[in-house]
Formats: structure tokens, sequence, C-alpha cells
């Protein structure tokens, strides 16, 4: 494949590995873009045409962004935070790539002009059949997307927020209600046999899903540092969900008298009041370390966390538990006790997958869950 | 490379006459340069939808009916509900009805004649409409995020390869054109990756106060240059304001409601209209939809008095 110069690939290939759900076809939509001279008057429309192609949301137009500058390494517009961001690798990768535009081996690492320039096929049309993509009034620079300066990559996770929104789906609980508008052909065809002639069809109302879902979340202390990742996994539940409601309280350390309904825990909600509210299409997750993380056993803590859950139990019907700290790290600490009583799982794809069986109730959680429960 | 569809150019500059305004639903549109773009970016990729997001009132669901009017091309809305499946927009088999027929047959009071023919009781959905259309088509699917999760996907074979079978009948319904399609989202729901993957999406952003000039310009002719520039001055403070307090999460106003606000302002003489203008807000009911908005904004006009 020497010598062989795929523009933009790189780019390409990098938001691939960021997780960005592209094909070879979305590959070849720009190509073909490219080749009628879509794009290609400077580098604002070139960003524009691949952003508006590869992007499907906001959240990643801010990491396409990102990328996109460090293959177009400009550094007037690089501010030296960025810099400092960028690991060694790339910006040697980066620095070598500026001389290196004659040797077709680093051609993946070759910007888009260059391979334009070196592919005539790309080159011929930019003249006249770019009234389309000429002007540019506004850059896309402009905007301000209102978030931190800097980006939280998924990856760093250990579980992606994809793959949080796809473990998420599989909670529901599909129940006939509303009104009655889907026709059922077996009552039908039954009632026809039996009346001897078909005077109106048997409706039934459609299926919804009634699954309810209650995060309790561990706020403070030893949470801080997962505070982003619980975050993701409130927003996967309730944008990706299919779920009729989610409801998102908080606590600290174990939910005593109240819940919070804020993240700095201001408004309390009596966890009676939330239990009532409870009906039978309701699951509920909490989320927190179980002290795993500070590594102490808290006899406190594991005694008020029992009072808790048996009082869940009368009123919930299915609940598991995330922890953000891998299972291994449980053992000796307040979390192992907890774990014994309570269906506890890693925050990873396959804990998430077992927790949300559990709250299907698919999963049985018993002794032999991990190899240091004996 | 020659391209596929010669002259078909989105230019965003042909605005439907007045008088047709209020008669046929037409509004004038004035897009943005980058959307355009992009609107002619998906005319000549042909199979990729336009997916198109932006905050309520910003022009999405407008964008497809200002798209077939200038391109002269047929248009197909389809509205999205809660209960919409994707084969609604394709064809819809009245089994119901054919099963009535056919026990009236039986019974004796209908004739047999002409009623057996099982293509009669089929019904082309909106989509199934465009493919069929002897012109390309511009369909609108707007809300698609109100429907089910499986909605999109349910839609990719058909988008993918311009095809559908009837299943009823056996029919294959081949698109002679590819259908120009809009795709619009309040973003309630994400949508799945595999159908994310095939769309171009485009994020409407509030206009700038010189387009909010021209917008309101298209829209009444006539309208005063000075009270047009108070108008859209005053419009910029509130939606400022909320910007700072609400960053990108709350409601914010909107060009759609600029335009009825502006369209009741207009009602009034200039110097009159200009005179309100000065005051607290005037006509903040079309503006300011909820208690705490009302409360906050209007309280601090009172006070900065």
């Amino acid at each position: 494949m020497e010598g062989i110069t795929l523009p933009l690939y790189d780019l390409f290939d990098r938001l691939r590995e960021h997780g960005l759900p592209l094909g070879i076809s979305e590959y070849i939509a720009l190509l073909r873009s490219l080749q009628t001279g879509i794009g290609l008057s400077d580098q604002d429309s070139l960003r524009r045409l691949c952003k508006s192609l590869w992007v499907s949301s906001e959240e990643d137009s801010v990491l396409f962004d990102r990328l996109f500058d460090q293959v177009f390494i400009q550094s007037d517009r690089l501010g030296s935070s960025e810099e400092s961001v960028k690991s060694p690798k790339e910006s040697e990768e980066t620095a070598a790539e500026a001389q290196a535009t004659g040797q077709s081996d680093l051609s993946a690492q070759t910007p888009a002009q260059v391979g334009a320039a070196r592919n005539p096929s790309l080159q011929v049309k930019t003249g006249d059949l770019s009234p389309i993509v000429q002007s540019i009034r506004r850059g896309q620079r402009n905007i301000n997307w209102d978030r931190p300066k800097y980006n939280l990559l998924t990856e760093y996770f250990p579980v992606t927020h994809r793959q949080m929104k796809q473990s998420s789906r599989y909670l529901r609980r599909p129940v006939r209600e509303g009104p009655a508008i889907e026709l059922d052909i077996d009552a039908t065809v039954e009632k026809i046999s039996r009346e001897g002639l078909f005077r109106e069809p048997v409706l039934v109302p459609r299926r919804l899903n009634r699954a309810e879902l209650v995060l309790l979340v561990d706020q403070g202390g030893s949470m801080v540092p997962f505070h982003a990742l619980s975050r993701q996994l409130i927003d996967a539940v309730h944008r990706g969900g299919l779920m009729q409601q989610t409801n998102v309280y908080y606590f600290h350390d174990y939910p005593a008298e109240y819940l919070y309904t804020d993240r700095s825990r201001l408004t309390a909600r009596s966890v009676l009041d939330v239990f009532m509210s409870f009906d039978q299409y309701t699951a509920l997750l909490i989320v927190s370390d179980g002290g795993a993380a500070r590594g102490n056993f808290d006899e406190e803590r594991v005694k008020q966390t029992n009072v808790f859950i048996q009082k869940l139990k009368q009123y919930a019907r299915r609940f598991a538990w995330i922890n953000p700290l891998p299972n291994f790290r449980w053992p000796d600490t307040s979390a192992e006790q907890i774990a014994r009583n309570v269906p506890m799982f890693d925050m990873s794809r396959r804990g998430l997958d077992d927790a949300i069986n559990t709250l299907r109730g698919r999963y049985v959680y018993g002794e032999k869950s991990y190899a240091w429960m004996k | 490379m020659k391209r596929s569809t010669p002259g078909l150019t989105y230019t965003g500059k042909v605005q439907p006459p007045i008088e047709d305004f209020e008669k046929h639903g037409l509004y004038p549109y004035l897009p943005s340069d980058e959307l355009r773009d992009v609107v002619n970016l998906a005319i000549f990729l042909e199979k990729r939808p336009l997916l198109i997001k932006g905050d309520p009132g910003s022009g999405k669901t407008r964008l497809a009916k200002a798209v077939a009017y200038e391109l002269g091309l047929p248009y197909f809305a389809w509205h999205i509900k809660s209960t919409s499946r994707a084969r609604d927009g394709l064809y819809v088999y009245d089994a119901v009805r054919r099963l009535h027929d056919a026990q009236l047959i039986r019974a004796g009071t209908e004739t047999p004649a002409g009623n057996d023919d099982i293509r009669s009781y089929i019904k082309m959905g909106r989509l199934g409409m465009a493919f069929q259309s002897k012109k390309r088509a511009v369909v609108l699917i707007d809300e698609i995020d109100k429907a089910d999760i499986d909605f999109p996907n349910d839609l990719l074979l058909e988008l993918d390869e311009q095809r559908f079978v009837i299943e009823e009948t056996g029919d294959e319904i081949r698109a002679k054109y590819p259908p120009i399609l809009i795709i619009t989202s309040n973003d309630e729901k994400d949508l799945p990756d595999a159908f994310l993957r095939r769309c171009i999406f485009y994020y409407i952003e509030f206009p700038t106060p010189a387009e909010l000039v021209n917008i309101i310009n298209a829209h009444f002719v006539d309208a005063p240059k000075k009270l047009v520039d108070a108008s859209v001055n005053r419009f910029m403070q509130l939606r400022d304001r909320m910007d700072q307090d609400k960053g990108r999460a709350g409601k914010k106003v909107s060009t759609s409601e600029l335009l009825d606000w502006f369209a009741v302002l207009n009602q009034y003489k200039e110097d009159e209209a200009l005179a309100k203008l000065n005051g607290t807000l005037p006509f903040a009911e079309v503006l300011l939809k909820r208690w705490e908005d009302h409360f906050r904004y209007l309280q601090q006009d009172v006070e900065t008095k």
C-alpha cells in the first residue's frame, strides 16, 4: 500500500479510535464530496464538511474540533494549555509530519491539503464547482460551547458512555396501557368463529415501556473522584434509556432519613416519601463505593446501610448496587460486608449488564458471584 | 466526476411572494451560509438524511418546506408521534376494512366486483409517496426523537437501498429519485448510533442580530427600519440575559417568538411602538412563558428603571 495517500485518513482513524461510529461508507462520502470540490475552498469549509458528515452530536463536535486541530497543527491557534495536554509521542509525530511531506511512508499522518496536492483528481475542480461552499462568514470558532476548557475522554472510564446507554436499554417492562389501538388477531379470529360473522375487531392497548428507574447516587467524600463517572451514568440512563421515568437522588456515605434531589444536597426528601412513590415497575440502582475507596471497615456504615436496605426491600422489588471500584478492591472493607447483602457490581460493561439483569430479575446474585466470596 | 443531479442547488435566496404567507402557509426562510451548504451536501450525497437539531423555534421544521419551495419539488411532511411506527411512513395496509368488505360480500349485501383487489386496501405513507414521486421530493421527518428508539433503525434498509417491499402484495416500491430527507430532532432522546452514522448533522445556531433584522424584514415587508432595529435590540438584551442565567440548559426566547412579538408591535404606529419598547418589556406574555421568567425578567426591568 506504499505510496497511496488517503486524504484525512488520519483524522478519520483517530475519530474511530475515540469511539465515533464511523464506517467505510462515511469515509467514501467524504471522498465523493471532496471530488466535486465541496469543502476544498479553505480549512474552515473542510472542517465543516467533515463535521457534518462524521459528527452527530454536540459533544462529539468538541472532540472533533480538537482532533482536527491536532491533525492540522497550527501553532498560532493552539493555546499553551492544549500543548501540554498532548502526549510527547503525538507532538513528535506532528512535528515529523510537518517536515516529512515528501515521504510517502508517513502518508497516514499527512494532512489532506498535501493529499489533495498529490492526488490530481481531487484538485481539478476547486475553481468551477464551488459556489456552494465558497463563502464563509462566521468561523465555527466563534461558537461558545459553554463547557469546561478540557475534554474528558470517555475512554478514561472503565465503561464508556455508549456502553452505559446500551446496557440501560435492556431495562424494559413492556405493559399494555393507554387507548386500545392495536389489533389482537388471535382474539379477533376467536370472536369471529364464536359469532360466525365478523363485526368488529378486538383491539388492545399498545405495549409501553413502564420501567421506572430510581438512581441513588453517593455524592461527596470518597466519591469525589467518581463524580464525573456517576454524572455520565445519570446522563446515559436519562437520555439513552427507554424508561418512562428516571429519578435521581443523592446521599452521602449511606442513605439515612433523607435523600437529596440536587447534587449539593440542599433539597431534601424523606426516604419514606421517596419509597412511597415506588410502584411495582420501579427498579432502584445505588451508585456508591460502599467504603471501598478509602479501604477501611466502618461498622456504622455497614449497619446503617443494612437498615436502609431492609427498609428498601419492603418497597422496591428489584435493586442493585454499582460500585465504581473494581471488585478485588472490596474485600476487607465495608463494601465487602454490604456486597454480601446487596447485589453489588463493578462499574464495567459486564458489571452494568449484570446489574441491569438483576433489575430485570434475570440474574441470581449469590455467594459465589466473586472469587473472594467464600 | 459528473454531478448526478445537475441544477439542484439550494441558495436560500428565493422567497415566496407575500400573498402566499397566509394562504399557503409559506413563509420566508433565511438560512445561514453554513446551513445552506449543508443542505446542498445532503442534496448531493443523495442517500444521507440531513439531521437538524437546535433550540425550539429556531426553524428546524420550516427548513424542509423552504427547500422544497425554492427548488420547486414536491414536499411530504411526516410528523412523528410517540406511537408512530417506521412502516407507517412507507405504507399502511387496512386489513380490517378488507375483512369487513369480505364479510359483506359473503353476506350478499355487496357485489364482489372490483372490491377484491388487495391493492385498494394499501395506502402509501409519506416516504412511500416520495419514493413514487416523479420528481425528487423533499421529505420532512419531524421530531424523530418522539418515536420509539427502534424507529430510526427500522428505516435504515429503506433509506440505504431506496426501496421497500409491500409484504401483502409482494410489490417492490423502488425510489425513482432519492428523496431529499430532512429530519429534525429536539434531542429529547438520543438516536441509535447506526442511524446517526448515516446522517449529515447540523446544529442550528441562534442567528446574529443582523440576521434577525433580515428575517424580520423578510416577514414584514414594509416594517419601519427604526422599529425593527429597536425591537431586535430589545430582544437580544433579553436573550443575552437569559443566556447568562440559564446557559444552554433552559428555554430561551427564540426566533419564532421574536416574529410573533414583532407582529404585535407592528400593529401600533411607529412612534407609539418605539415608546413602548423604551418602557418595561411590552407584550411580555408573547416572550416569557414561564412564571419564573416573568417574575425575574420583568422584576429586573422595574428595578433598573
